[in-house]
């Protein structure tokens, strides 16, 4: 489904992400998690469309889409749901349903909203209010279904429990494993390791912009400790 | 009383104006944080349109001015802007200075320095009296159509498909994108509008000065870029707040001056307007914008 090779992107002179290679296939869920700074956002960023990396290939279902514009892609099936939600705040919540459905001239955009207010009730009560009103959970809850809208193949989710409260981050979690169960690919970037470990078929542990190591479950969570930061801190994961 | 209604008028004849110039502006930074100057030479583009087509009747002549602003406004976009989209907001300033004085003497060169006048039909400089107030013919002309403009632009930006995608664009231009929204579509829609809205204000101009000129795009472009910085850049309720105190304060300087101050009133609206951005630098309605 995606396949990043070689990936290297640069803010000026600085490599943030270097020789980054790994796959998804059709219907994994796979996490990518490290330290801040370790380079995952930028990794997501790259495969979406808004940073153009300076070397390596992005492939999604073997075309090349890396330095195609991020509209571009989101026409090829991959939707992000970025760090900190990004929901249009001065638009209702029903309109950030539309505008999820941009790339669509379908007639079933109506129902899909009908069904995305039954999946989270919170989105039909609040429907016609600014969706900058809504609560972070909310609005967590508004990104996700907003990303659903345009019928993804694969979801690109940026740290979507960060700033939550705990009940909150177990909702997320579950929702995730429903999408998975639904035959959605999800590329998964978490800095809640345990969690991402527990869900994830495959999760990759990214430091100082390289991988640092592949784990495949929560048996593997002190190896990822040590891998988290190149070994040097000890981490809560 | 009747004399407060008079000011009233003066002031609501200026502001509407004011608020036909100051949308596009804040409409265009708002999209893709331009501050364009060169919306002054759409206006000027506007004005030598109604001069060229003279020969046909008014309402014909108007209508295809009005096409000629908007082909040049996607055209300006298309040669001068996109190609330094993403640039910094220093870039974009200079870029559209660069635009505004090439535009300014081609205009010279083919129509030389001397102002061209545009005959308008004489009932909209006749003024009518009701009830002891004076209402020029262009002051009614000036409201409603920055009436009918306004209020299409809000209809057109709260329900329809592509005003969504533009108050979408205007908040956060990369979301947008990451749902699918065509940066290029929404940036030449939005040049489209400021090129509509200028064409319109072109008229209203030609008609008060009876005159197309190279360099008449200077004053309307500095008034739109103090509305929308009163205002606060980038947000549109905030334009039309600063075009309406912008002109309320010019009638009022007026009004109250004392006769040999008179000729310095715009000294004192700017200095009010100074005294404003000391206060809230901002500008009355403070928007969050990313640039694109």
């Amino acid at each position: 489904m995606l396949r990043v090779d070689g990936l290297e992107v640069r803010y000026g002179r600085l490599s943030a992400v270097k020789a980054v290679s790994f796959e998804v296939g059709e219907g994994e869920c796979i996490g990518l998690i490290g330290a801040n700074g370790a380079g995952k956002t930028t990794t997501l960023s790259a495969i979406a469309g808004i940073l153009a990396p300076a070397n390596g290939t992005i492939e999604i279902e073997g075309e090349e889409i890396a330095r195609q514009s991020p509209e571009a892609i989101v026409r090829r099936g991959v939707a992000l749901v970025p760090e900190g939600r990004r929901i249009f705040t001065t638009l209702s919540v029903e309109e950030n349903l539309r505008i999820g459905a941009s790339i669509r001239d379908d007639d079933e955009v109506g129902s899909d909203i009908e069904r995305m207010k039954e999946r989270f009730p919170v989105l039909r009560r609040y429907a016609d209010t600014h969706a900058g009103k809504l609560s972070g959970g909310e609005q967590q809850q508004l990104a996700i279904a907003r990303a659903l809208m345009s019928r993804p193949r694969l979801l690109l989710l940026d740290e979507p429990s960060l700033g939550l409260a705990p009940l909150m981050v177990d909702a997320v979690f579950e929702l995730i494993g429903q999408l998975r169960a639904e035959g959605i690919t999800i590329l998964l970037v978490e800095q809640n390791g345990r969690r991402t470990l527990e869900l994830a078929d495959r999760t990759y542990v990214i430091a100082s912009g390289s991988l640092a190591m592949t784990a495949t479950g929560p048996e593997d969570l002190d190896e990822v400790e040590r891998a988290y930061f190149g070994g040097d801190a000890a981490v809560e994961v | 009383m009747t004399e407060l209604i008079q000011h009233f008028v003066d002031a609501a004849g200026l502001a509407s104006l004011y608020a036909l110039l100051a949308l596009p502006v804040a409409l265009i930074y708002g999209i893709m944080g331009l501050i364009n100057f060169a919306h002054g030479e759409l206006i000027m583009i506007g004005a030598y349109g109604l001069f060229i087509f003279a020969a046909v009747t008014l309402p014909l002549a108007a209508f295809l001015a009005l096409v000629l602003v908007i082909v040049a406004a996607l055209a300006m976009e298309r040669a001068a802007f996109r190609p330094v989209r993403g640039s910094s907001p220093e870039t974009l300033l200079v870029t559209s200075f660069a635009v505004s004085f090439l535009l300014q003497n081609v205009a010279l060169m083919i129509f030389g320095s001397r102002p061209k006048s545009v005959e308008t039909p004489s009932v909209l400089s006749q003024t009518v009296t009701v009830g002891g107030v004076q209402v020029e013919g262009v002051t009614i002309l000036s409201v409603g159509l920055a009436l009918v403009c306004i209020g299409g632009l809000v209809i057109f930006m709260r329900h329809t498909a592509f005003g969504m995608a533009m108050r979408a664009s205007a908040e956060d231009f990369t979301m947008a994108r990451l749902v699918g929204i065509r940066a290029n579509a929404v940036i030449s829609g939005t040049f489209a509008i400021s090129g509509a809205a200028a064409g319109v204000a072109a008229f209203i101009l030609v008609v008060q000065g009876g005159s197309a000129f190279a360099t008449m795009g200077l004053t309307p472009v500095i008034i739109a870029f103090v509305a929308t910085m009163m205002g606060g850049l980038g947000s549109l309720s905030g334009a039309l707040i600063g075009a309406c105190l912008l002109g309320a304060g010019t009638v009022a300087f007026d009004v109250m001056l004392p006769t040999q101050l008179r000729s310095a009133r715009d000294a004192f609206v700017y200095g009010g307007v100074l005294l404003l951005l000391l206060v809230r630098p901002q500008g009355i309605v403070a928007s969050r914008r990313e640039r694109v």
